[in-house]
């Protein structure tokens, strides 16, 4: 052997140089289509490059890029590992029956958690329904075609963390587990890429059905036609094995809905098909569908649907969307990996009103674009807002408006409790101001506490008058400020009103330390405060005073509460002074405790009680709704009501209930009770002079009716109850 | 640049053989020197210059110390500038923590880049400037032959050490035969297998357990991970002696083995014998035996092999995990020269599991750089509350790797090398090319793939 060994060593050495010679003249690649990306290319060198390590770590890059053998060389690794017993390569798993499938990541809390803040904050816009739908992968679905040892919880333990943190939220989920785990056995994920095949699809479409409001079609419904059977995708890539099978890739057509187009908007291109046909002779077919990753991609159909949906979505979708726009006018695919436009602004302008986020598992925990979502609802001028500060006349709006509006202030507003017809959220008290409203109590809550603990998206503040004539004007608006930041707070995206003080009668400012003067330096201040803090001030004053910037005389007891005519017109006043909300807004749910029918005619009644009895106030019959805020009565607890009230200035008031049985009547007369309980604590320290009313009311029960009446005059009063 | 590397393979080394065998005789270790030093400016373009000037000290060192009669002036000044330049480049962020730290100060972190390879150049220079003091070695009057010893590319990333004595003559003529040739080509692929097929891919998976918390990490996974770190080590570092012998082979050098299958030690003296053997030779040479070695008397024995541990350990790394775990090796080696050599001889094959345990320990200093992460590290190792061998995790990464991990213990027990010089005659030589041809290829294959071609040594 010896004597050949110069032989030998001559031959090395000389098909070693050749070797060499031909990898390092090799032409250089652009493009490596195996693993679909570019290619290294030479460095350009240059002194600094080569000091600060640039230069050499680019070139060696480049030469392993650009090795002559490379694909072969990657093959030959693989299949290597394979013979190592390794369970796959490059983060792709050896599968039985061919599958390669793809080991995702492990579940990332933290990121889920941002991702899932995005969704829930453009469901708390309330413009739209959103529905959440993640896909699990094949390493979930297709555990038991896994390597031994290889399969974890990692996906399961992503849509667990999903339905569970948006369980407690308005965002309905979608979970596939259950429809998928029927069909594993089915040919329903690529053998050689991470997407799921049309038949796949169709399942995911089905189950969608429930979340979205469609009716899926039967699979037979559709026919079935074969696009490639060449198909490679990013697993054959990966684990670049030489065994793997190819894929076929199907389109599943319903008759009749050929006339589906695709437009991509942001680039200005319409095509008048959903399959680009011209993908299936590369290598990257499955962008067959829809033409691959796009920021926006709208797909309109002939179906029969005024719907629009869009989708938020990864490339998962794209197989999925030629089955949703058979039952939507248009189907708007968003990518936001891609997609940086105001999205809320889009789904308005579009009239969208069902949002679709469809991720795969694996993207869905390792995405980062889906926080954007959020950043979205803060910056989209949804609501087109005037100017901060002196709200003008606007577009009236209906009274649905209100249901989300907290009511908020002292004894003023506190006649919006009997005296609204607008659906409201009331939370007020008598004597109160900017200092005790945040020692007050309702029940064992303060006032403040009581109003952020309110879900609401537009808050009414009205104080100021119990203060207005001893406490500096500057000290004030501090307090205002402060209690404006508490409710930003709570709720950054909340409309803050500020409404004025209301007018005096002449005389009262004669008579007492308040007076015109201070009442107008005070709104004053709340005009720059709505300026300054983004509120709207409501000049409510302007509308309810009269040219002299009075309150009309006798309209109130003692010149500041006045009566029920006057919050009709302050109604009035707030439906046409509004910033309009696109939010769909509550459904409203207006009281209605009177059941019908009864045998007692309350209205004359109550026509004779204010006849004949003396109250030192203008009483006016309240709304049903008002009588249940007022007596905690529950839909349909009493058959018929009557219930006058006056202003705040004045304890008068009297009510009558007809019911269905004695004792029920007795219940009646407890909740009366209450509510001069109530008010006691109102006026001990109001308004003192009115406590012998309250100490002395009169509370009959006869049969099935029961009667309160709050007066001085409580003898007439029993009097014209006898009669009935 | 590495070793595994296209650049290396394809560009650097074919160009430097055509070179060294096609030009006239003469021209040749200038080639290598050039060659070498264009491979160190590759990784180091700056610290290149640190290179020449070492070498141009110690070769004037060399040529003052053998004409002057104040030679010891000349080894203590050459020491210090040596040395000097090691500890400026290698522990001035080390000492700067432990001095704020003592202090109470926070501690700050110069911007200093540890050159490669100073460790072991600094080394080797030592070793020439030494025996020319000593009178053990001739002065080498050619910078072109010196600067080619201290530079030499093979070794001169990772060692072996060589020292100067054992190299002396082949700078200067050394024949070149196919023989040789051949037997450097067939080790070099051999190294290269070790290092891109085994030593790679038991990497991964302890740095996919190195990153694990090792306060919830299960006695199962623990030591699983520290055995792949173990097996890794070896096959890196032997792997690149391999790599420096037989390229030395290729160009007319013969380099002393460095590895002699460490792991089938019977005790730790054993270990020591068969591991990183030209370290372990340069400080028994350099230190151990001028400090008196074990000739006056037993405390001073002791007291020499602490100093030389500490060192050795100190030398593995700037920070004090490497001084525990030279210290660590001090003691068990006291120990084994006090009483426990003779008692392992008597208990045949546990020795061996007691040698591998305590070895693995070792490791487990040695990998894990902060304090708190080696207790951890080691508490998880005897938790024995938390074994985890049912746990889907570890039977995951056990049966993955289970492949390599095999075939990565059974050869570095040595057998299969013995099995084959016993059954494959000399004859048939050629089927030893042509598994270092299969190698070869296969190891090209995993370079073009593997992103994953991290070098465990370059930090000495």
């Amino acid at each position: 052997m010896k004597k050949y060994n110069t032989l030998i060593s001559l031959a090395v050495i000389v098909a070693y140089t050749a070797v060499s010679a031909a990898t390092v003249f090799s032409k250089p690649k652009a493009m490596s289509e195996t693993e679909n990306r570019e290619l290294a290319q030479a460095p350009s060198f240059s002194l600094e490059a080569l000091l600060n390590g640039n230069f050499t770590d680019e070139f060696e890059a480049y030469t392993t890029d650009q090795f002559k053998w490379r694909d072969a060389a990657i093959s030959l690794r693989a299949n290597c590992e394979y013979l190592l017993g390794k369970k796959g390569n490059n983060g792709v798993h050896f599968a039985k029956d061919g599958y390669l499938i793809a080991r995702p990541e492990k579940c990332n809390e933290e990121n889920l958690e941002k991702n899932l803040n995005g969704i829930i904050a453009l469901a708390d816009t309330e413009l739209v329904n959103v529905c959440t739908a993640v896909v699990p992968t094949a390493f979930e679905t297709l555990k038991d075609k896994l390597p031994s040892h290889s399969y974890d919880s990692r996906v399961a333990d992503v849509n667990s963390y999903i339905n569970q943190k948006l369980g407690d939220t308005g965002v309905s989920v979608c979970d596939f587990t259950d429809v998928l785990q029927q069909h594993k056995d089915d040919y329903i994920y690529y053998r050689t890429d991470h997407h799921m095949t049309s038949e796949g699809c169709y399942y995911l479409y089905s189950k969608l059905g429930e979340a979205l409001g469609y009716e899926p079609y039967p699979i037979e419904d559709f026919s079935r036609e074969e696009l490639s059977d060449e198909f490679k995708g990013t697993s054959w890539s990966k684990a670049a094995v030489t065994f793997a099978k190819k894929d076929t890739i199907e389109k599943f057509v319903l008759p009749g809905s050929t006339d589906q187009t695709l437009e991509y908007p942001l680039e200005g291109i319409e095509l008048d098909s959903i399959y680009d046909e011209s993908f299936l002779e590369t290598k990257d077919k499955y962008s067959t569908f829809l033409g691959g990753n796009h920021a926006l991609t709208v797909i309109k159909s002939n179906c029969d649907s005024d719907r629009k949906l869009a989708v938020i979505k990864d490339s998962y979708a794209h197989a999925v969307a030629p089955f949703l726009a058979n039952h939507f006018e248009s189907v708007h695919l968003v990518d936001l990996r891609y997609y940086n436009e105001d999205l809320l602004r889009y789904l308005d302008d579009n009239d969208i009103t069902d949002v679709l986020v469809l991720y795969n598992a694996e993207t869905f925990n390792t995405d980062t674009s889906l926080p954007k979502l959020e950043e979205n609802t803060y910056n989209s001028s949804v609501f087109d807002p005037p100017a901060f500060g002196f709200l003008d006349v606007t577009e009236p709006v209906t009274d649905d408006y209100f249901a989300d509006a907290v009511i908020f202030g002292d004894s003023i507003a506190a006649g919006f409790i009997y005296a609204a017809t607008i659906p409201g959220i009331f939370v007020s008290k008598a004597s109160t101001n900017t200092v005790n409203i945040h020692t007050e109590k309702i029940g064992d809550r303060t006032l403040v506490e009581s109003l952020l603990s309110q879900e609401a998206s537009k808050y009414y503040i009205e104080l100021g008058i119990n203060e207005v004539s001893y406490r500096p004007p500057e000290e004030y608006k501090e307090n205002m400020r402060n209690l404006i930041s508490m409710i930003r707070e709570k709720n950054p995206s909340g409309i803050i009103y500020l409404q004025s003080l209301m007018p005096i009668a002449y005389s009262t400012e004669l008579e007492t330390s308040i007076s015109k003067a201070k009442i107008d330096a005070y709104n004053e201040i709340l005009v720059a405060l709505a300026e300054e803090e983004n509120c709207y001030y409501l000049n409510v004053n302007g509308y309810l005073a009269e040219e002299n910037g009075y309150l009309q005389e006798g309209v109130a007891s003692d010149g500041i509460h006045f009566g029920v005519p006057y919050y009709r017109k302050w109604e009035d006043y707030l439906r046409v002074h509004a910033v309009q909300d696109k939010r769909r807004g509550k459904t409203v749910t207006v009281a209605k405790p009177y059941a019908g029918g009864g045998e007692i005619n309350l209205d004359s009644f109550a026509q004779e009680m204010v006849d004949c009895v003396l109250f030192e106030d203008e009483l006016s019959p309240v709304t049903e709704s008002a009588a249940a805020r007022m007596f905690n009565l529950s839909d349909g607890e009493v058959l018929n009501g009557v219930v006058y009230a006056g202003s705040g200035g004045k304890a008068d008031e009297f009510a009558a209930f007809e019911v269905q049985s004695p004792e029920k009547a007795e219940e009646i007369a407890d909740k009366m009770r209450a509510r001069i309980e109530s008010r006691k604590q109102d006026f001990e320290n109001y308004i003192p002079e009115e406590m012998p009313k309250l100490n002395n009311p009169v509370v009959v029960v006869d049969g099935n009716l029961v009667v309160m009446c709050v007066s001085a005059d409580g003898e007439a009063a029993k009097v014209v109850i006898s009669h009935y | 640049m590495v070793f595994s590397s296209i650049v290396f393979l394809f560009y650097f080394l074919s160009a430097v053989m055509l070179l060294y065998y096609i030009l006239p005789a003469k021209c040749r270790n200038t080639v290598l020197l050039v060659a070498s030093l264009l491979f160190y400016a590759w990784g180091e373009p700056k610290y290149v210059f640190l290179m020449i000037f070492s070498a141009l000290l110690n070769y004037s060192c060399g040529l003052l110390l053998g004409k002057t009669n104040r030679k010891k002036w000349i080894l203590v000044l050459n020491i210090i500038i040596n040395i000097g330049l090691l500890v400026y480049f290698k522990y001035t962020n080390f000492l700067v923590s432990c001095v704020t730290n003592i202090i109470g100060r926070e501690a700050l972190t110069l911007d200093i880049v540890l050159p490669i390879g100073i460790s072991f150049y600094t080394f080797q220079a030592l070793s020439y400037t030494v025996d020319v003091y000593w009178g053990k070695t001739a002065v080498q009057k050619s910078f072109v032959s010196f600067a080619l010893y201290l530079s030499l590319f093979p070794q001169l990333i990772a060692g072996p050490i060589v020292r100067y004595n054992d190299v002396a003559r082949q700078l200067v003529t050394r024949k070149s035969t196919g023989t040789g040739f051949m037997e450097g080509v067939t080790r070099f692929c051999a190294g290269l297998c070790k290092k891109v097929i085994i030593a790679n891919n038991v990497g991964k998976l302890w740095s996919s357990i190195s990153v694990y918390d090792f306060t919830g990490l299960s006695l199962a996974n623990a030591w699983l991970g520290i055995i792949c770190f173990s097996l890794q080590l070896y096959f890196d570092f032997s792997w690149y002696s391999d790599m420096a012998i037989g390229l030395g082979k290729m160009f007319g050098f013969d380099f002393l083995e460095n590895f002699n299958y460490p792991y089938i030690s019977k005790s730790i003296t054993e270990f020591w014998n068969r591991w990183h053997m030209s370290l372990s030779s340069w400080f028994k040479e350099y230190i151990y035996i001028p400090l008196g070695g074990n000739r006056k008397g037993k405390a001073r024995t002791y007291l020499n092999l602490l100093i030389v541990w500490m060192l050795t350990g100190l030398w593995h790394g700037a920070s004090w995990n490497f001084v525990l775990w030279g210290l660590y090796y001090a003691v068990l080696l006291m120990v084994e020269k006090a009483f426990l050599k003779d008692a392992l001889k008597k208990i045949g094959p546990f020795a061996h599991l007691y040698t591998m345990f305590l070895v693995i320990i070792g490791w487990a200093l040695f990998s894990i750089e902060d304090l708190t992460g080696v207790i951890d590290y080691i508490k998880a190792m005897f938790n024995f509350g938390y074994l985890g061998f049912g746990e889907q995790d570890f039977l995951y990464n056990l049966t993955s790797y289970a492949g390599v991990l095999i075939l990565a213990i059974v050869l570095s027990t040595g057998v299969p090398k013995k099995l084959y010089d016993k059954y494959i005659p000399e004859k048939l030589t050629f089927v030893k090319y042509i598994f270092a041809f299969i190698g070869f290829v296969i190891c090209v294959a995993y370079i073009t793939n593997d992103t994953f071609n991290p070098f465990l040594y370059f930090r000495f």
